[in-house]
């Protein structure tokens, strides 16, 4: 076959496999002797695999999932008056949603608050960071700890929710999300006080809880430490595996609803991550990892001072004050203002303020306010409800409400052991209320 | 047959009827595609984010004027490689040229240190000499090469013949070799 018998279109069909087998051997031969064919191929060769290389992009499940609730969204919020108005961007977009609506955005504060006392629950008071490290000799001259927190809820549309968590001993506090959900506490000689910003609503939080029991199992620390000597007790070896780049010892225990997996740094002997998983709660689990003491923390980055232009929400609450029956109130409130009248996906942490952003963005709830309780009692009972939770000591309670609707008198959603109790108190979901032995607790 | 792409949940969404369809459905159903798709032209994910939204905010403006005989796979494909290769010419207009790139004797395509870079970089040129095709011929390349569709579903897609399909593609390869003959080397 002569160069000139050889025509482009031969070679392109040539290098995409489609030229019919005696053809194939004539063409290769001439492409050896062709220069300029060669070339050809070569190039064409090279515009294929670079779209090769294009097609082998992954996109994650949460990135679609992600895409997925926002069109919906905006399809949602534009109603016809609006169709001819350009999308600019999505920021802009969520940010007219919420805006559009004051006492929307009076309710996300609140649940923002509440989830961000929740969150304290490591977060106890004075000097207990210090009081730990005099016990753990190699955290003794460590000043601050940061990590980051990811939760899965294992509810159905709710999001991952990554914290980048920092203390700062002896008493600050700061917990962040990427998409700026912030949080800053400081603990006081009776409580704690802090302020949440909640971006989609350019609005804070000024919170001042009081009479906050001290809780030394919850110092941060001691909770790190924890983990770290975790190994000691472990249920199962995992043996060595490379996690993010690194060879890591894990190590499983089992105890009570809880599986935590650790996994440690042979080298070290430090913990590089933790994973915790819940029997009670299918598909939730947190992962901690990212660990580092004594990185250098300015005061600043604890300031309480608001951003400008965001809009005040204050909110104070006496802790001894409140009881269980503020909890089932809460649990009550939560129902009758869900669509599908669910309960909470989780009262764990600050998790809970992005999640009540995104269901109010979805639609998941039927109004502004619970219709039962109108707009004044709503945000006055969940932070009392809220705050039942923080004197609670460690593991004394477990939250399975996640998922389950309201009405069923066998299903247990909450149950804890209170102080000097022999019996566990257990909240069903009918919100009736049983003491049960501690053995007889839902597995 | 690429990552993503489930041939037997194509054909069988080939057939489905707005009737039967929510716009809710229609986005839980066909978002994966659309932002595959969409990342997969653009390698860039608050792009494709822009352009899943687009492409289903386009839909429900005009929701109400579909009729029950919509082969949203296909318009869904059409609608997104065109928003995709739009956004990707316009994008080039900020990017640094490339170098031309070299096959090494192992066989791999670089230009030195920076190779992974100057390989990203051909792909947005890639991408925006898509967007400069023929409509038909960058429908086929991207739904073939990208998509890993086979000329059949390519044809579906296209609403066209399995040769044209392959004329297409031919006519888009020759056409893109030459214009990125520069950065694809000797």
């Amino acid at each position: 076959m002569s160069p000139h018998n050889v025509t482009n279109e031969q070679l392109v069909r040539f290098v995409l496999g489609e030229l019919p087998s005696d053809e194939v051997c004539e063409t290769e031969l001439h492409i050896r002797q062709c220069e300029s064919c060669k070339e050809a191929v070569g190039r064409f060769g090279r515009l294929l695999d670079c779209a090769g290389r294009m097609a082998a992009v992954p996109v994650d499940e949460h990135t679609i999932e992600s895409a997925n609730r926002e069109v919906l969204l905006a399809a949602k919020t534009h109603s016809n008056d609006q169709r001819r108005r350009r999308v600019q961007s999505r920021a802009a977009l969520f940010g007219r949603t919420i805006m559009s609506n004051r006492t929307m955005r009076l309710a996300v504060a609140v649940v923002v608050a509440l989830a961000v006392i929740l969150g304290l629950s490591l977060f106890t008071g004075d000097g207990a960071g210090k009081a730990y490290a005099k016990v753990v000799d190699q955290l003794h001259r460590a000043h601050t700890l940061t990590y980051s927190l990811v939760t899965r809820t294992g509810v159905e549309s709710m999001p991952t929710v990554r914290l980048d968590i920092a203390y700062k001993d002896p008493r600050y506090l700061r917990t962040a999300t990427a998409d700026g959900f912030i949080t800053v506490a400081e603990a006081t000689k009776t409580g704690i006080k802090g302020i949440s910003l909640v971006p989609p609503t350019k609005s804070y939080v000024v919170f001042e809880v009081t009479n906050v029991p001290d809780d030394p199992a919850k110092d941060p620390w001691a909770a790190v430490e924890r983990l770290r000597a975790l190994p000691a007790r472990a249920s199962k070896v995992l043996g060595r595996r490379e996690i993010d780049g690194r060879m890591l010892d894990g190590f499983n225990v089992h105890e009570d609803d809880a599986t935590t997996t650790v996994w440690i740094d042979p080298k070290t002997g430090q913990l590089v991550r933790a994973e915790l998983e819940f029997a009670s709660a299918p598909g939730m689990n947190m992962i901690l990892s990212d660990f580092q003491f004594d990185v250098l923390l300015d005061d600043s980055f604890f300031s309480l001072q608001p951003p400008e232009g965001y809009i005040p929400v204050p909110v104070s609450a006496d802790v001894s004050q409140v009881a269980e029956r503020d909890f089932i109130e809460f649990l009550r409130l939560w129902s009758n203002w869900t669509v599908d009248a669910t309960f909470p996906p989780t009262v764990n942490g600050p998790d809970i303020a992005k999640i009540a952003v995104q269901m109010a963005q979805e639609g998941k709830f039927v109004g502004p306010y619970a219709p039962a309780y109108g707009v004044d009692r709503t945000p006055q009972v969940m932070y009392r409800g809220i705050l039942f939770l923080s004197p609670l000591p460690t593991g004394s309670w477990r939250y399975a409400g996640q998922n389950v609707r309201f009405g069923d008198p066998a299903v247990p959603i909450f149950w804890y052991q209170p102080a000097g109790s022999p019996a566990c108190r257990v909240i069903y979901a009918d919100l009736h209320v049983a003491n049960v032995a501690p053995e007889s607790l839902p597995k | 047959m690429q990552q993503g792409l489930d041939p037997k949940w194509f054909f069988d969404k080939v057939t489905t009827t707005v009737s039967e369809t929510s716009f809710e459905n229609l986005v839980h159903e066909h978002g994966p595609q659309v932002l595959r798709t969409a990342m997969r032209v653009l390698r860039d994910a608050s792009l494709a984010h822009d352009v899943h939204q687009e492409v289903f905010l386009a839909i429900w403006r005009r929701w109400h004027t579909y009729n029950g005989s919509v082969n949203w796979p296909a318009y869904l494909y059409r609608a997104t490689v065109r928003k995709a290769l739009e956004l990707a010419q316009h994008r080039l207009v900020c990017s640094a040229p490339v170098r031309a790139l070299k096959e090494t004797p192992n066989g791999v395509t670089t230009n030195g240190p920076d190779g992974a870079l100057q390989a990203d970089e051909l792909q947005q040129k890639l991408a925006a000499a898509l967007a400069r095709l023929p409509r038909r011929q960058a429908d086929a390349f991207v739904l073939s090469r990208l998509e890993g569709l086979g000329a059949a579903e390519v044809g579906e897609i296209m609403g066209c013949s399995e040769p044209t399909v392959r004329v297409h593609l031919h006519r888009a390869v020759m056409r893109l070799a030459r214009e990125l003959h520069e950065y694809l080397g000797q």
